[in-house]
This record gives structure tokens, C-alpha cells and sequence, in this order.
């Protein structure tokens, strides 16, 4: 018993219209891939999704610092250094993986710069920030180091107002199955010696997309 | 004499180029895109704490609203952009044949001038 190995002229084709589709759909996806690109924060116009990215961070940021500059309520101290402020909590209650530091940075950055308000990194709702400052102080027993360059007591300035707020997230399907959702970032400054709140401020940034986009 | 110096006259005047339009703001940057709106020149000004306000109103004489993208650079003493979120992108929908305003504000009293580009949010 022999076997056929010769390929019919049927099965020829049939392989060469295989290999030929299988060309085809690798260069398609081929094609798919995009470019790996520089962006310029400052021009950025690419695509944007149903999550935030950091031009709502920064959006957000600037809208509500313009409102804290433009209540009037941020003066400066009576010896007319500017108000030392301090970052208290602010909530992430939306579906994304949100480092709030990033929204707080961008408001304490700006209100610095504006000369109004400083920002103490020595005093936090969870510690400071910044925890060298208290701990450099322990260099006062020290003999390695000259005393004259160390920080003494009574130095430090406490924080008159804290910074504290809420980013939320409501999802809604709309009319045509589109879904919409509204991130709403809420920021107050408290006066930490009355507790009154200086500025309470609110902005909404909304998506609408295909309900088959995910936002988290 | 009369009669051949009123046609002189008259050809004269024709061929006088009309006065030129005036001149933009050159502070305010406008693309092509947006050349249909109705734009008025800027209006500067200061606020009670010192810092400079600048408001520009346009007219979307269309019936569709028109998506506005918008920058504001705001200047220092030497003429450099001071770095600052208020020199982000925004954006604004112009409400169809209405006047919206846009304003802006200077971030601190170091800015002494801006300027403010206009152009379509083309996302």
C-alpha cells in the first residue's frame, strides 16, 4: 500500500487562499497599531475617554482656584504674610484608581504661585507630608552638628486654612444607549480657627459615550 | 475748464484706496476656523486685588452651537508667558446666534498683558 502524496490542485489553492487571508488580516492589524507620540501638555489634542485624564484634573484645578482668587475671601494674615494652608482629606468617590494628590498639587501649586496662600507640608490629617521637618529637630542633641544651623523651637508656622473636598461620579445611560457620566469635584478651604468655611466651590465635568466604553 | 477738471476729480477719487479696516487687537489670535464669529476687541481691566481681567464677547451668528477651544497666555514684565494653569486649554459651546462671553483672569499681580487664542475644539 502506497500512500498519495501528491497534493491535489484543489488543495493548492485552497492553502495559497489561506496564506493569503491570513497576509491580509496580519496587515490589517498591522495598520491598527499607532505610532508611539510625544504630547505637549500645553497643545494637547488627542482623544479623550469616558475616565479622566490630566487635562480634567487640570481644568478642574484652574476653575476652582479662579473661584477661590476671585471670592475675595483669601486676605493675607494680619502681619500681611500670606495664609499658610494645609491638605486635609479629599475623597475619591468614583469607580477610577485616583491618586488625589494629583488634583492637590495642582491647586496648592497655583495658590502659591498667586502669593496669596502657602502650603505647610509639616501638618497633614495623616501626618505630614513631609515628615523631615519635624524629625530633623531630633539634631538638637547632636553634637555632630552646629546648633546655630538647626532649627529651633517656635519656628514652625501652623495652618490657618485646610483644604478638603470630594471628587464624585454618577453614571447614567441616556437616550440612543449612549451613557453619560458626570465627574463633580468639590473643593472647600475651612478657616481651621472658626471652622467657617472661606470658599466652598464645585466643577462638573461630564462624558457622554458609547455605553460599551467603560470608565474605570 | 470745469467741465474737464470735475471728471479728473472724480477719477481721482475712484482710484483712492480706501482707508484701511482697523487694525486687530493683535493680542487676540484668531485661527480660520473661527473667522465666522463676531468678535469684539478685548476688554482689559483690573480687579480690586490688583490682578488683570480681560473679556471678549462673541457672536455665533450660526445655527448650530460653535465648540470653542480657548488659551490665554498671561504675561509677565518681560514679555514671557507666566506658568500657570489659567494658560490651559478651555473650552466653551457657544450657544447658537448669541453672545457669549469669555473671560479670563490673571493668575497673580505679576502679569502685566496676555494673549488669547481662539480656535474650534476640533475633538
Amino acid at each position: 500500500m502506497s500512500l498519495n502524496l501528491k497534493e491535489s490542485p484543489m488543495s493548492h489553492s485552497r492553502r495559497a487562499a489561506l496564506v493569503i487571508g491570513a497576509a491580509l488580516i496580519t496587515t490589517a492589524c498591522a495598520q491598527g497599531d499607532m505610532a508611539t507620540q510625544r504630547i505637549d501638555s500645553r497643545n494637547d489634542r488627542s482623544a479623550i475617554g469616558m475616565g479622566l485624564d490630566n487635562r480634567d484634573f487640570e481644568e478642574a484645578a484652574r476653575t476652582l482656584v479662579r473661584g477661590m482668587l476671585d471670592s475675595g475671601r483669601l486676605q493675607p494674615r494680619p502681619d500681611g504674610q500670606p495664609r499658610v494652608m494645609a491638605i486635609s482629606r479629599i475623597t475619591n468617590d468614583t469607580t477610577l484608581r485616583i491618586n488625589t494628590n494629583e488634583l492637590t498639587q495642582l491647586v496648592s501649586v497655583e495658590l502659591n504661585n498667586s502669593g496669596r496662600v502657602v502650603t505647610t507640608t509639616a501638618v497633614g490629617l495623616d501626618g505630614p507630608s513631609d515628615p523631615l521637618a519635624m524629625q530633623s529637630r531630633q539634631l538638637r542633641s547632636s553634637g555632630e552638628f552646629n546648633q546655630r544651623t538647626v532649627a529651633g523651637r517656635g519656628q514652625m508656622v501652623a495652618p490657618d486654612i485646610s483644604l478638603s473636598g470630594n471628587i464624585i461620579q454618577r453614571t447614567n445611560r441616556v437616550d440612543g444607549g449612549a451613557t453619560r457620566v458626570d465627574y463633580v469635584f468639590q473643593l472647600n478651604l475651612t478657616n481651621i480657627r472658626t471652622g467657617i468655611a472661606l470658599y466652598q466651590g464645585q466643577e462638573t465635568i461630564t462624558r457622554v459615550g458609547s455605553g460599551r466604553t467603560v470608565s474605570w | 475748464m470745469i467741465r474737464l477738471a470735475l471728471p479728473l476729480v472724480l477719477l481721482l477719487a475712484a482710484c483712492e484706496t480706501p482707508p484701511p479696516p482697523p487694525r486687530a487687537d493683535p493680542r487676540l489670535i484668531l485661527t480660520p476656523s473661527v473667522a465666522g464669529l463676531g468678535i469684539s476687541e478685548p476688554q482689559l481691566g483690573s480687579g480690586a486685588d490688583g490682578r488683570l481681567r480681560v473679556n471678549v464677547n462673541i457672536f455665533n451668528p450660526n445655527n448650530f452651537d460653535f465648540p470653542l477651544r480657548y488659551q490665554t497666555d498671561w504675561l509677565d514684565e518681560t514679555g514671557r508667558p507666566l506658568s500657570t494653569l489659567q494658560s490651559r486649554p478651555a473650552f466653551r459651546s457657544l450657544a447658537r446666534t448669541t453672545v457669549t462671553t469669555i473671560d479670563a483672569d490673571a493668575p497673580s499681580t505679576r502679569a502685566r498683558d496676555f494673549r488669547m487664542t481662539l480656535d474650534v475644539d476640533a475633538r
